[in-house]
């Protein structure tokens, strides 16, 4: 079993476990600040996974990632301020729970849906990423273009208030990714006489720009610090602060059901947990035979938003791992990290990378046992800690990180210039809700779809319409244009903020 | 329901969109570029779509009449009042780093941005960016051993 060998990988490296459990730890306290995405933390931190073991850094970053979505529920349940967008569901059973003091039963269930979500998406990726991988490892260009194609339609048009702004985000991401050597003539494009543009702007400024000294703007400007003090006080019966095997039995075929929606979520490029946990909340509340007690504090509502939100995580990875197409911008971070380390991310790479890749799948695992021990036991002390962050303090502290950090990519200042420029333009699509994760997304995929769809239009007379000859092909541009269609069919908000709905 | 904001900034995007495809012109192409698909097709493709997007948000704000004002005044005092002030500290970081080396530009950055967040307190102002700029120096110059840009003015004060 690769996954047993997996675990000796994790385990024979002492530096990997450290940073499986910093990450795990970090992660966790990420997500529970609210304003503080883990994104963001992720872009400041990834300089510093240059200077580690593979393994090391990609679970790092991928813990990090993992329990930063679980975090985010904590102050979502205790202050009604959702710590990530993704916990944005969980405040609206969660907090009714803490006023009635019983805070203690629903982080409880939060972390046991949490929990159970991600393990089944974990296992998900573990035992079945790599059957999908030997089946696309014989994909072509065409076949690449129409992934590439429909990753770009569901990014572009899923995410954001406007499906047309999603889209400009999208084009705007492909557009910036030709900057540098055209990479199939190595002609310069866009590079104005500029040398440090002559090989393309660089990831790790631009997403430094685009999540962290974006956000430090958009919190100058909000300035909402200091709303997470007033904490209910908790029940003195002791059964309101944990959880009972009847109420667990009653939540579970709902964790059961989010779950699955929330890996079919997962596994599609861009839509992500924010989505995931309001589809999740709302199927929930649809199927329920008491939706009376809804918005009053059902713990069911808590569950199914944890278990739909969590469950992307590791679903997340098997587009990534299998296509290269990451399907969040964690997962888009994670493929950074991989670039970092000189390995290309594809099907290939459970061949290649196969020790590397399984040790990352544990380190996974090892992450969710973590986070359900430290969240079952402390989340309410995590809450009252976060409750204390100085934010006016640490958002001056992350906006000059962020320069380090952009200049220790490569010690050039051209890059904390660049992180800079990128930071007011990502205020500007922030402020007029244009969608950040599409222009990422796009910005990282842009040069493998410009080489897809330029081989495509070679390979046939036919130009573009090969891709109607191709079964494959058709049938993820058949995922997209479903995709679109549900989206216009059933409008959904997502703000960039965090704030999130569903009409 | 489009917003009277969005017909302007579908202007001001659909501008950059005929930017880049006008830039895109001076994009040197290879001899034999077969079938138009050399190096000006991705660029030429995605800013074209842009501007044609951008109208259509032009288009759908005019047509739907679209509400609210053109711009919203107050937002713009917020945002000249908090935002440009810490924008400008970010573009102004980097020629402060040529004049003044890595470390002074980090203590007078920090500072603006305490500043600019509302902090007041002395000893925050104090300790918080001499704190920074010391770790970070500790930390990416002496433990990771990256390049320490010193700046002009040091050693013109050396002599």
């Amino acid at each position: 079993m690769d996954i047993i060998a997996g675990f000796g990988t994790l385990f024979s490296s002492t530096e990997s476990l450290l940073f499986v459990v910093l990450g795990s730890v970090l992660g966790l306290l990420v997500g529970a600040i609210p304003g503080l995405t883990a994104a963001a933390a992720i872009a400041m931190l990834m300089p510093v996974t240059f200077y580690l073991e593979p393994l090391s850094a990609l679970a790092f970053i991928y813990t990090l990632s993992k329990t930063a979505s679980f975090g985010g529920s904590i102050p979502a349940i205790l202050f009604n301020t959702p710590g990530t967008a993704a916990a944005a569901a969980t405040q609206i059973e969660g907090y009714p729970l803490t006023r009635q003091g019983k805070q203690g039963k629903a982080l409880k269930i939060a972390v046991i849906a949490s929990a159970i979500g991600d393990t089944f998406s974990e296992l998900l990726l573990i035992f079945g990423a790599v059957y999908i991988a030997i089946y696309t490892a014989r994909i072509g260009a065409p076949e690449y273009f129409a992934v590439y194609g429909c990753a770009f339609i569901i990014v572009g048009s899923v995410i954001g208030a406007s499906v047309v702004k999603g889209l400009i985000s999208t084009l705007f991401g492909i557009l910036v990714a030709t900057v540098g050597l055209d990479p199939i003539t190595a002609l310069p494009r866009y590079d104005f006489g500029i040398l440090e543009l002559s090989s393309g702007l660089n990831l790790i400024p631009v997403l430094l720009g685009i999540f962290v000294i974006s956000e430090v703007l958009v919190q100058a400007e909000q300035r909402v610090f200091g709303q997470m003090t007033a904490v209910a006080p908790r029940s003195p019966d002791p059964a309101d602060s944990r959880v009972s095997w009847p109420e667990l039995r009653r939540c579970l075929p709902t964790i059961a059901r989010s779950t699955s929606f929330g890996v079919v979520i997962g596994m599609l490029p861009g839509v992500g947990a924010a989505v995931a946990c309001f589809v999740g909340y709302a199927e929930a509340k649809r199927a329920s035979k008491t939706p009376e007690i809804w918005g009053k504090g059902a713990i069911e509502g808590v569950a199914a938003s944890e278990a739909a939100n969590n469950s992307v995580s590791g679903a997340n990875l098997i587009p990534l791992l299998t296509l290269g197409v990451p399907g969040s911008t964690a997962a888009a971070m994670l493929m950074g990290v991989f670039m970092i380390h000189g390995i290309h991310i594809g099907p290939q790479v459970f061949i290649t990378s196969r020790d590397l890749i399984y040790g990352l799948f544990a380190a996974g695992l090892v992450s969710i046992a973590l986070y359900t021990l430290i969240g079952y036991f402390g989340s309410n002390l995590i809450g009252r800690m976060v409750s204390f962050v100085p934010i006016q303090i640490i958002y001056p502290i992350i906006f000059v990180t962020a320069f380090i950090s952009a200049y220790a990519v490569n010690s050039s200042l051209f890059d904390v210039l660049v992180a800079s420029v990128f930071g007011i333009i990502g205020y500007l699509m922030r402020r007029f809700d244009f969608s950040l994760p599409a222009f990422i997304i796009a910005f990282i995929l842009g040069g493998g779809a410009e080489v897809a769809l330029r081989r495509t239009l070679l390979m046939s007379d036919a130009g573009i319409l090969i891709l109607l000859e191709r079964p494959i092909a058709l049938i993820f541009l058949a995922i997209g244009l479903a995709v679109v269609i549900l989206r216009l069919s059933r409008p959904l908000r997502i703000g960039n903020g965090g704030r999130a709905s569903v009409s | 329901m489009a917003a009277k904001a969005d017909v302007l900034v579908g202007l001001c995007v659909a501008a950059v969109g005929v930017a880049f495809f006008i830039g895109a012109e001076t994009i040197a192409v290879e001899a034999a570029a077969a079938r138009d698909v050399g190096s000006r097709f991705v660029p030429r493709l995605a800013s074209a779509l842009i501007a044609v997007l951008a109208l259509l948000l032009v288009v759908n704000g005019l047509r739907e009449r679209a509400r609210g004002p053109w711009l919203d005044a107050g937002a713009l005092g917020v945002a000249a009042v908090r935002v440009l002030p810490l924008a400008v500290a970010a573009l102004v970081f980097v020629p402060m780093v040529h004049l003044a080396g890595y470390t002074v530009a980090t203590i007078l950055a920090t500072l603006a941005a305490l500043l600019l967040f509302g902090n007041r307190r002395w000893w925050v102002l104090l300790a918080v960016p001499i704190g920074l700029a010391l770790l970070i120096d500790h930390l990416f110059f002496d433990t990771m051993q990256l390049y320490r840009p010193e700046g002009l003015l040091p050693g013109l004060i050396a002599g």
